[in-house]
């Protein structure tokens, strides 16, 4: 195509890689780590029954708006990621995630350049819980170790086609009425054509309280406030062994969000704000991320 | 009238008495098992217990105390019960079993020939070999050589197969059997 615009967000050429790596990176914000939080964006150590499962959908809105370069860009994406998770052994968890674009809405100087839908990675990860205290009631400390890879079986254009492993670990004490979880996950990302976008860290700290009730009746329901701290680091993506030098960069996420837990189901909501934006060259800045998420339990026959 | 007035007082305390106690449906004089149980950090947590517990043939109905972390068993009619089972129920949740709270359990009492004290109960079919918390306040109850109907409330801390070790915190005698006559 003529259109200079499309050649700068296209694959083709320099500018057009640039983006789309700006791109992936900030559709990577949109698919969570793993799904099995009580934090809304942050993982947990809370165990699930051995052959019981969790099936949870996520909507995922990112509006992306401050290009510092002159094309004035704008980025709009709608990503459904969803997750099963089933218990394997009471220590040992099984993840499956596979994020749906429902819906990309590229901008440059007022036009809209494209508009699109894809499926993304499927994400494969195990979570073994290694140390356990139950110490009292509605009171737990845990460790886990975090271990999977994400496959090749995504769209191109939502996120490179590589097998990438992943590594983590996740602690989580819960307390009565509070609960803190913190977590790190690290993808070591692989080279595909002579590309390869750079390694990223994610790291997640989340506070919740249980604003309601003060202490549980017979109707055992809860509604929680929680406010997360959500870090996303990224490596420079390297081409053909050239490091891309505008790729790459740091963004911290202020994450205050609500749930509504029962014993049946668990709805929620967060609005993922960044607090920090440090981005090597002129990459689209994140102006906030909204979550609606759901959580149902399942038995496998 | 004086009866009228006593019927309507009777009336309103077992009124106020149903709103206290929890819902389960345990009918007076039922031996009573609670499952202590630590970890459950939340209500989604605690349906994954649910689901294992109720597939025991033993339960009929439980009810879980989050505050508390307690489990209130209601036991099926006539099915064993198996300590064993209801351990690896809450592990296979992720959770701790503590103990398990037994209460108003009737069963004969008797003494092996190593001297333990074992009691057999028929409902729920259950055998337990016995140590006592307090022996001193129970010299009465205890008499060597002698086969005693006994009620007994204790705790079960380690869940090995029939006759698990019971704990006992109080036993009272139910009704005296006549021991032969030398």
């Amino acid at each position: 195509m003529n259109c200079p615009m499309y050649g700068v967000l296209s694959s083709q050429g320099s500018l057009g890689m640039i983006a789309r790596i700006v791109f992936m990176a900030l559709l990577a914000t949109l698919t969570p780590g793993i799904a099995q939080a009580q934090g809304i964006n942050t993982n947990v150590a809370l165990p699930v029954a051995q052959g019981e499962g969790i099936w949870r959908t996520q909507l995922r809105a990112l509006r992306a708006t401050d290009d510092p370069s002159p094309l004035d860009r704008e980025l709009r994406a709608l990503v459904a990621p969803q997750t099963l998770v089933y218990g394997v052994t009471p220590r040992l968890t099984a993840f499956a995630t596979i994020p749906f674009l429902l819906h990309r809405d590229v901008d440059a100087r007022g036009k809209s350049v494209r508009r699109d839908s894809a499926v993304g990675g499927l994400t494969l990860l195990g979570r073994y819980t290694f140390f356990v205290d139950d110490y009292a009631p509605l009171s737990t400390r845990r460790v886990a170790l975090l271990g999977g890879v994400k496959l090749p079986t995504g769209a191109d254009r939502f996120g490179a086609p590589t097998y990438d492993p992943i590594l983590g670990a996740v602690g989580t004490w819960a307390a009565n009425r509070h609960e803190i979880d913190v977590d790190g996950l690290y993808t070591i990302t692989t080279n595909r054509k002579g590309f390869e976008a750079g390694d990223r860290l994610r790291y997640d700290v989340a506070y919740r309280y249980r604003l309601w009730p003060a202490r549980f009746g017979r109707r055992a329901s809860q509604f929680n406030g929680i406010l997360e701290l959500n870090g996303i680091w990224t490596d420079r993506a390297r081409r053909n062994g050239n490091t891309v030098r505008s790729s790459g960069g740091h963004t911290l996420f202020v994450s205050p969000g609500v749930q509504f837990v029962t014993r049946r189901w668990i709805l929620e909501a967060s609005v993922q704000l960044p607090v920090l934006q440090d981005l090597n060259g002129p990459q689209l800045e994140t102006d906030a991320i909204t979550v609606l998420s759901l959580r149902l339990p399942f038995t496998l026959p | 009238m004086r009866v009228i007035r006593v019927s309507r007082k009777i009336v309103s305390l077992g009124i106020v008495a149903l709103l206290l106690v929890p819902h389960l449906s345990v009918a007076a004089g039922d031996a009573g098992f609670v499952l202590r149980v630590d970890g459950l950090a939340c209500p989604f947590c605690a349906y994954g217990v649910e689901k294992k517990i109720l597939k025991l043939p033993a339960v009929e109905e439980m009810q879980i105390l989050i505050n508390e972390g307690k489990i209130i068993l209601k036991l099926r009619k006539g099915e064993r019960l198996d300590v064993v089972a209801l351990n690896k129920a809450v592990d296979d949740a992720g959770f701790t079993l503590r103990k398990i709270l037994v209460e108003r359990l009737i069963g004969q009492l008797s003494r092996n020939d190593a001297g333990a004290y074992l009691l057999r109960s028929s409902e729920p079919p259950v055998a337990f070999t016995l140590s006592f918390a307090n022996e001193e306040s129970l010299k009465e109850v205890l008499s060597d050589s002698v086969i005693r109907t006994v009620s007994v409330s204790g705790e079960v801390t380690e869940y090995i197969p029939d006759p698990a070790p019971l704990i006992v915190n109080d036993m009272s005698p139910i009704s005296p059997v006549a021991t032969a006559t030398p």
